[in-house]
């Protein structure tokens, strides 16, 4: 047993961070309403959006850990950007393991360049943890699809070209009636409302407005009657969406626990640096602690994927625990620097806020505990009418 | 309320019914402006919420601190934006009590009505917790100070016409040589500037430099030397307001979101239904129940003359991290509802995360605790 990454994955670490330390370290992309084409650019020449895509399609062959230590060094230097990262591989891996080859040909190889950007729409405003209840349409008409509905609070809505969206094909059972699509966003039919958050202000979220918006056959990703299983396999509720969450939030709360801890070797009060005080360092130590052993679980859950072996307890744990943990140790950071720290003249109150998001990103933490004690208690603890809705 | 007299609660349901016609309406916008509304001001200073601490005979109507404590949790339970405001028209006239007749006769009434604007600060770039060790000096020139230095962190100091501020006038003396003044801020040679902030939007918090500042003699607020002790006992009253002004905005979220879970569907239930979600909700009222006890607590003591530093403390830390996990757990049940700007409740709980800064950080206050209940040994090793 090691607990080291191989020296593949170290080059990619430090490649990842050289690159996220040089372009992404500052406060000014924090507060855009949008990433620049610029910076999306030089990622995709780096060839960060193209893992275990097909070489084929200009993709290359990566393990799950890689894909996990690129979203923690990009999030150390910006929580959107990693966002951004985590939410492209949705769309990427779901289209490639399940896509239809006339989509993939057309969409693959340039999500894998970064030319096109893709988001993940499920929830809508009456249907978020209960993804069964969604309510847009998608209704069959010879080689086209006909889709109508809301989607709500849809990240990197207002900026992408194309959504990975579910969308209900049969009314006839709950579960099943719930198919994947691949929907470009500049179809007409197609209405985006962008949403300002709290946070992550560069992946200005959208309500997109579906009205009879017509899709090829060939854009079904999947079968019908799949969608629910592919999101939970790849897309927003998927264990790879959870571990990733974990490690974004944490590599977030890394860098805020550096700068506290520069900060209080600096900062004098009652004749000596504030680290002298127990209050202070305490507050360090417990937060190093739980970083350290969120990350790790975050790296199981992924050594554990390549391996080909289960990792949904993991991956709900890491997805309700992790953010949780991260969002306390940015709060150390930005309350170590006192009242500055309130400010946004420092990056703390910004990243709080960022952070906040990453605790329902890839589900509830309700319903990522739910998912942790049914296998650790077993689907006795599921309430009767929700057996169906957790595998 | 177990706590009220007939007499408070009566008060309670007149600032209740006042918060509910007058600042309900256009409360969330007001969250994000950067300055405190002059409307609302207005409304405040009519009602004669400006003026609770200040002598009848300039124009006051003084209640007691229970009852002050009462107004800021029903106000800032239902607008916020108002709250350092409402606070400095409350440690101002406290400290004037030791100011000549003269300056209170002229400046009182006027900020008792809400004409003139006023804050308080000690606070500099190089200390905040370390509040003895101030830089900022005072000169006596003849019938004059002159003042040099920098105030930071300043709530109201944007909008305020005047400030109290500490000075030392004998840099060898430690806190002993601390005294207070009272400068108007338009006086040449005061400079301010703004910090812009994630929450307390309204408040316009400031940094306020003093360049060779010259006041009159008058401007002086009590003796010299006694600066230190008279802001310190401003500050354990301010800092319950403060949490109770928390309380009240988090006890309206919790109603709000205690009506939403009552509705939400999820797997064919109202989400009230999950453990996850009414045991939230269960912990929540359980904190701002007891951090609400533990203000009114020490605001009763104070109006029994009794020493309360350590209660007033208990209160600071307690509620600030109380006010601030329930609004968080708040948001959380919102969902990406709540994550948004359409919804109030996350400027709110932006608002809530500098309880737990303002007027002593937890640190501080926990110290405060320690020395009352280990007297000699408590305190940082050495």
């Amino acid at each position: 047993m090691e607990f080291k990454f191989s020296k593949k994955e170290e080059l990619l670490q430090w490649a990842v961070n050289d690159f996220a330390q040089r372009e992404l370290a500052t406060n000014k992309l924090d507060t855009l309403d949008h990433i620049p084409e610029e910076i999306i650019r030089k990622i995709g020449e780096l060839g960060f959006f193209s893992m275990r895509i097909p070489e084929k399609y200009g993709g290359k062959p990566t393990t799950w850990v890689m894909i996990g230590i690129l979203a923690e060094e990009m999030a150390k230097a910006n929580i959107s950007i990693a966002n951004l990262i985590m939410v492209s591989y949705g769309v990427s891996i779901s289209l490639s393991t399940n896509g239809t080859e006339e989509a993939k040909e057309e969409w693959l190889s340039k999500l894998a360049k970064g030319e096109k950007l893709g988001c993940i729409s499920m929830t809508e405003p009456d249907s978020g943890s209960d993804v069964s209840s969604i309510q847009t349409k998608a209704i069959r008409k010879d080689d086209i699809y006909l889709l109508s509905g809301e989607k709500s609070m849809v990240s990197f809505g207002s900026q992408v070209d194309v959504a990975l969206l579910f969308a209900r094909t049969s009314i006839e059972k709950e579960s099943n009636g719930v198919t994947a699509f691949l929907v470009p966003l500049n179809l007409p039919g197609v209405t985006k409302l962008p949403i300002i958050g709290m946070g992550l202000l560069p992946s200005r979220p959208a309500s997109l407005v579906l009205n009879g918006v017509s899709i090829p056959v060939e854009y079904r990703i999947g079968q019908e009657g799949e969608g629910l299983h592919i999101n939970r396999s790849m897309g927003l509720f998927s264990d790879l969406s959870r571990v990733l969450s974990g490690l974004i939030s944490l590599g977030l709360a890394q860098t805020a626990m550096k700068s506290a801890i520069a900060y209080g070797k600096k900062r004098f009060a009652f004749g000596r640096p504030i680290v002298q005080f127990e209050a202070i360092s305490e507050k360090i130590a417990e937060d190093a602690t739980l970083i350290e052993a969120g990350r790790w679980l975050c790296y199981k859950a992924l050594w554990l994927k390549d391996q080909n072996l289960p990792s949904t307890k993991e991956a709900a744990m890491c997805g309700w625990w992790c953010p949780k943990v991260a969002f306390q140790a940015i709060e150390d950071a930005l309350l170590i620097h006192g009242h500055s720290g309130y400010s946004e003249d420092l990056p703390f109150q910004q990243m709080l806020r960022d952070v906040t998001a990453f605790e329902m990103m890839a589900g509830t933490e309700e319903i990522l505990k739910l998912t942790v004690a049914q296998i650790v208690i077993g689907k006795a603890a599921l309430p009767v009418n929700l057996t169906d809705h957790f595998d | 309320m177990v706590f009220f007299t007939e007499v408070q609660e009566r008060f309670r349901r007149t600032v209740h019914d006042f918060a509910h016609r007058e600042l309900c309406s256009g409360a969330q916008e007001r969250a994000k402006s950067e300055q405190t509304s002059p409307e609302v001001i207005r409304k405040l200073g009519d009602a004669g919420l400006l003026r609770l601490v200040t002598p009848e005979k300039y124009g006051g109507k003084p209640v007691d601190c229970v009852s002050i404590g009462i107004v800021f949790e029903e106000i800032c339970g239902v607008d916020f934006s108002p709250m350092s405001l409402m606070l400095s028209h409350v440690v101002i006239p406290l400290m004037m009590e030791w100011a000549r007749e003269d300056l209170r006769r002229e400046w009182l009434p006027i900020l008792g009505r809400g004409e003139k604007l006023a804050c308080f600060g000690n606070t500099e770039p190089d200390c905040g917790s370390d509040a003895g060790a101030i830089k900022t000096y005072a000169v006596r020139d003849g019938d004059f100070y002159v003042l040099n230095g920098e105030k930071t962190s300043i709530s109201a100091g944007m909008q305020a016409d005047i400030i109290i501020l500490t000075a030392k006038t004998n840099v060898k003396a430690g806190v002993k040589g601390i005294t207070c003044f009272f400068i108007p801020l338009d006086l040449p040679g005061v400079n301010r500037s703004r910090f812009k902030d994630m929450g307390s939007i309204p408040s316009g918090r400031a940094s306020i430099t003093l360049n060779k500042v010259k006041i009159p003699l008058k401007f002086r607020v009590g003796e010299e030397g006694e600066g230190f002790t008279k802001i310190m006992n401003g500050f354990d009253f301010a800092r319950v307001l403060v949490i109770l002004a928390g309380i009240g905005m988090a006890q309206n979220s919790l109603a709000e979101v205690t009506e939403y879970v009552k509705k939400r569907i999820v797997f064919n239930n109202p989400i009230s239904r999950f453990e996850g979600v009414s045991f939230k909700i269960a912990e929540d009222a359980t904190l701002l129940e007891a951090s609400r006890l533990l203000c009114y607590q020490t605001l009763k003591m104070r109006d029994e003359g009794l020493r309360h530093n350590k209660e007033a403390a208990m209160a600071k830390w307690f509620g600030a991290q109380a006010v601030v996990r329930v609004m968080h757990d708040i948001l959380m049940i919102f969902g990406w509802k709540g994550y948004s700007e359409e919804m109030p409740i996350e400027q709110r709980f932006r608002d809530a995360i500098g309880l737990k800064i303002g007027d002593g950080t937890s640190e501080i206050m926990k110290l405060i605790i320690a020395r009352e209940i280990l007297s000699g040994t408590f305190g940082p090793t050495m």
